[in-house]
């Protein structure tokens, strides 16, 4: 695949949960109960002692993190000497991304003991697009070598 | 000689790059460490009293707010529950004994709606509406209805929120809001519609049906099965 391909890919995916944290910070804030896909395990997720840091919602951690890579990716997409910088950053925050997405659910699995939907898909796309982001990288390297 | 030159600026750019990934990795790692950290602080406070009676969701149970079992279940078995009447106690009780196998294999399906006989029953109807946005609807049913005899106001059934290991400030913002008086309201009326005698009143595949014993329940159930 070559890198444009790639960085569509996780700008595509990108969008999808940005706007799932969007979604779900509203249902925080608004104390509504969320649409859930699997019928239950949202409304236990989401008021459970850790739902929140500091203050703030864990979507909308969510939220930043998917501008994040929406951003890099667009800016990795141009051409130029800062391209391999952009898809480094790239892959850290993905890597974030992904490291916290499986601590989060762990928690589900095995401390609040409920899975919500919303959850489980966000952490689907964290992994593809860390993947997609290694790939991005290892393009990025051999370009910077040839 | 150009070459050897070219080669090794090649071979610079690929450690360099190499380096910087295992920079950016450990960076990365660092990072959601501290935020597990910050994320395990803040559940400390707030965890719900190891000592309270484990709670189980409505997503462990197989139910949905107010329906316990399959959606696809032939049978459905409606009950109307007042949180003060002592049958209705005895119900949440025995029904899962008499009815538990059928719900487990599908076959049946148990929904609860509100009716409100005795004035106070109705502050018992707005807190498991209130659980139920936490996912604890039928944990604070059988909760309520065990603790039947110290009646119901609004002060205990917060006390019972925090006993089950719920969000306390959602649950008490949402009872303080009344919000549910609405939908408990509709359902009543519902029940009003249906000329019901008192409560528990049950009615399978919403034909109305009277028990003389808990057993004509199983009876009852296994006559609309079979049809």
């Amino acid at each position: 695949m070559s890198l444009r391909r790639l960085l569509q890919g996780i700008l595509g995916l990108s969008l999808i949960g940005l706007a799932i944290s969007l979604y779900l910070t509203y249902i925080y804030t608004s104390g509504r109960v969320a649409i859930c896909l699997t019928g239950g395990g949202c409304d236990v997720v989401q008021h459970s002692p850790f739902a929140w840091i500091l203050g703030i919602p864990i979507p909308t951690l969510g939220a930043g993190a998917y501008f994040l890579l929406i951003l890099l990716a667009l800016l990795g997409a141009r051409k130029g000497e800062r391209q391999a910088t952009y898809v480094l950053a790239l892959f850290g925050v993905s890597l974030v991304g992904l490291l916290f997405s499986a601590y989060l659910t762990y928690v589900e699995l095995f401390i609040i003991r409920a899975i919500c939907s919303w959850c489980v898909i966000s952490a689907v796309i964290q992994l593809v697009v860390f993947l997609l982001a290694v790939m991005a990288w290892r393009q990025t390297e051999q370009e910077l070598a040839d | 000689m150009e070459k050897v030159k070219h080669m090794s600026q090649k071979q610079k750019n690929r450690r360099k790059s190499s380096q910087a990934i295992w920079i950016v990795a450990g960076v990365a790692v660092v990072a959601v460490a501290a935020l597990i950290g910050l994320s395990l602080s803040a559940s400390k406070g707030k965890a719900p009293d190891p000592a309270a009676p484990k709670a189980r969701s409505d997503q462990e149970l197989g139910a949905k707010r107010n329906i316990l079992g399959s959606d696809t279940a032939p049978v459905t078995l409606l009950e109307y529950n007042d949180y003060l009447c002592p049958a209705c106690a005895q119900a949440s009780q025995v029904v899962p004994i008499l009815l538990g196998d059928y719900i487990a294999k599908g076959q049946v399906r148990w929904e609860v709606q509100h009716y409100i006989l005795h004035k106070d029953a109705i502050f018992g109807a707005e807190a498991v509406e209130c659980a139920g946005d936490q996912g604890y609807w039928w944990s604070m049913h059988e909760h309520i209805l065990l603790n039947q005899a110290k009646g119901l106001t609004t002060k205990l059934t917060k006390d019972y929120a925090k006993e089950l290991g719920l969000d306390t400030a959602a649950f008490n913002k949402c009872v303080d809001s009344d919000k549910y008086v609405p939908l408990i309201q509709e359902q009543h009326n519902g029940g009003e519609a249906k000329r019901l005698t008192g409560t528990p009143s049950f009615f399978i595949n919403g034909r109305a049906i009277e028990l003389k014993t808990w057993n004509d329940l199983k009876t009852e159930i296994e006559k609309e099965l079979k049809k």
